[in-house]
């Protein structure tokens, strides 16, 4: 009598991990944008050395996106434009100086969106906000890159 | 010669793979809405090349059918406005000046699509959405050029 016994083998092993892998990034990308909402966190972005056209489609009151993912990060609650600025070395005088950037704004916007924040950090609807990452956003009528600039408020 | 196949945690995994495979897909289509081209809404809207030079500027055509770098349709080109390139120019002290260079162009490229407007933004074939400030890729025939979305205004049918 032949055993016919089926023997858990390195390739066995590999498909499960793949499997596995392929599972958890599937998780990641399709929880992201559904988690519940457990409060109100404001934070502040700002759109950098953009044009005036981007700053007309921004109103207060329009939703945010996260423009990879394509889910919402919160509502526009302030809009403010100031002339952008850079700071640049004068080699003529030797020194490092701050000057305006000609036909450049910067767009800081609060926004408000359901998330929480504690000691583990910020997640905006799923979405985790640092303080200095490089988001890349879109509402109805523009599409743009920033910068998380400030997160506090949160309820 | 008994032959009995078992079930064993290797085939848990795999349907469970399968099973996932399947609902991520159905997820990630069927919130797509469905759109056929001609149909939907319009969006009107401005490429903007900047600081090309003659050759590269000439060559963008003034009509026909333009596509991403996905084969997205992008629409059909309108027109196309050719003037010497205005650069931002760093001097000595560190201060800018906008100045012409005259040996090379920006050049705003017209366009119309349909497409699927949403709180979102607008969806070119239902799918890729662009809108202004995106950087957009552009093969148009003979010719791809980078630029920006610089102007968008939405007809919803």
């Amino acid at each position: 009598m032949s055993e016919n016994k089926k023997r858990f083998n390195l390739i066995d092993l590999l498909i499960i991990v793949v499997i596995i892998g392929v599972v958890f990034v599937a998780w990641q990308y399709l929880s992201a944008g559904n988690k519940v909402a457990e409060g109100t966190v404001t934070y502040k972005i700002n759109i950098l050395k953009t044009e005036q056209n981007v700053a007309d489609e921004i109103q207060v009151g329009d939703k945010i996106f996260d423009s990879v993912k394509n889910f919402e990060i919160g509502e526009v609650k302030e809009i403010v434009v100031t002339d952008a600025t850079e700071s640049v070395y004068d080699e003529v005088n030797n020194v490092f100086k701050t000057v305006t950037v000609p036909e450049r704004i910067d767009i800081l916007i609060t926004v408000e969106g359901n998330g929480k924040t504690d000691e583990s950090g910020t997640v905006v609807n799923g979405y985790e906000l640092t303080v200095g990452k490089k988001m890349y956003i879109k509402g109805s009528n523009f599409a743009t890159e920033a910068i998380a600039w400030e997160i506090g408020g949160g309820k | 010669m008994k032959n009995k196949r078992k079930f064993n945690v290797l085939d848990v995994f795999i349907i469970l793979f399968v099973v996932c495979l399947i609902s991520f897909l159905a997820v990630r289509f069927t919130s797509i809405d469905k759109f056929k081209a001609g149909e939907g809404d319009i969006a009107e809207y401005e490429i903007l090349v900047r600081d090309i030079k003659a050759v590269t500027a000439e060559a963008i055509p003034e009509n026909g059918e333009i596509y991403d770098d996905t084969g997205v349709h992008l629409g059909t080109i309108m027109g196309k406005e050719m003037r010497n390139a205005e650069i931002l120019l760093q001097t000595e002290d560190g201060t800018y000046d906008i100045v012409e260079n005259d040996n090379k162009y920006d050049v705003t490229v017209k366009v119309t699509v349909s497409g699927v407007q949403k709180t979102e933004g607008f969806f070119f074939e239902g799918k890729k959405s662009y809108g202004v400030g995106s950087g957009i890729f552009v093969e148009a025939g003979n010719i791809s050029f980078q630029g920006k979305v610089s102007k968008m205004d939405i007809i919803k049918k």
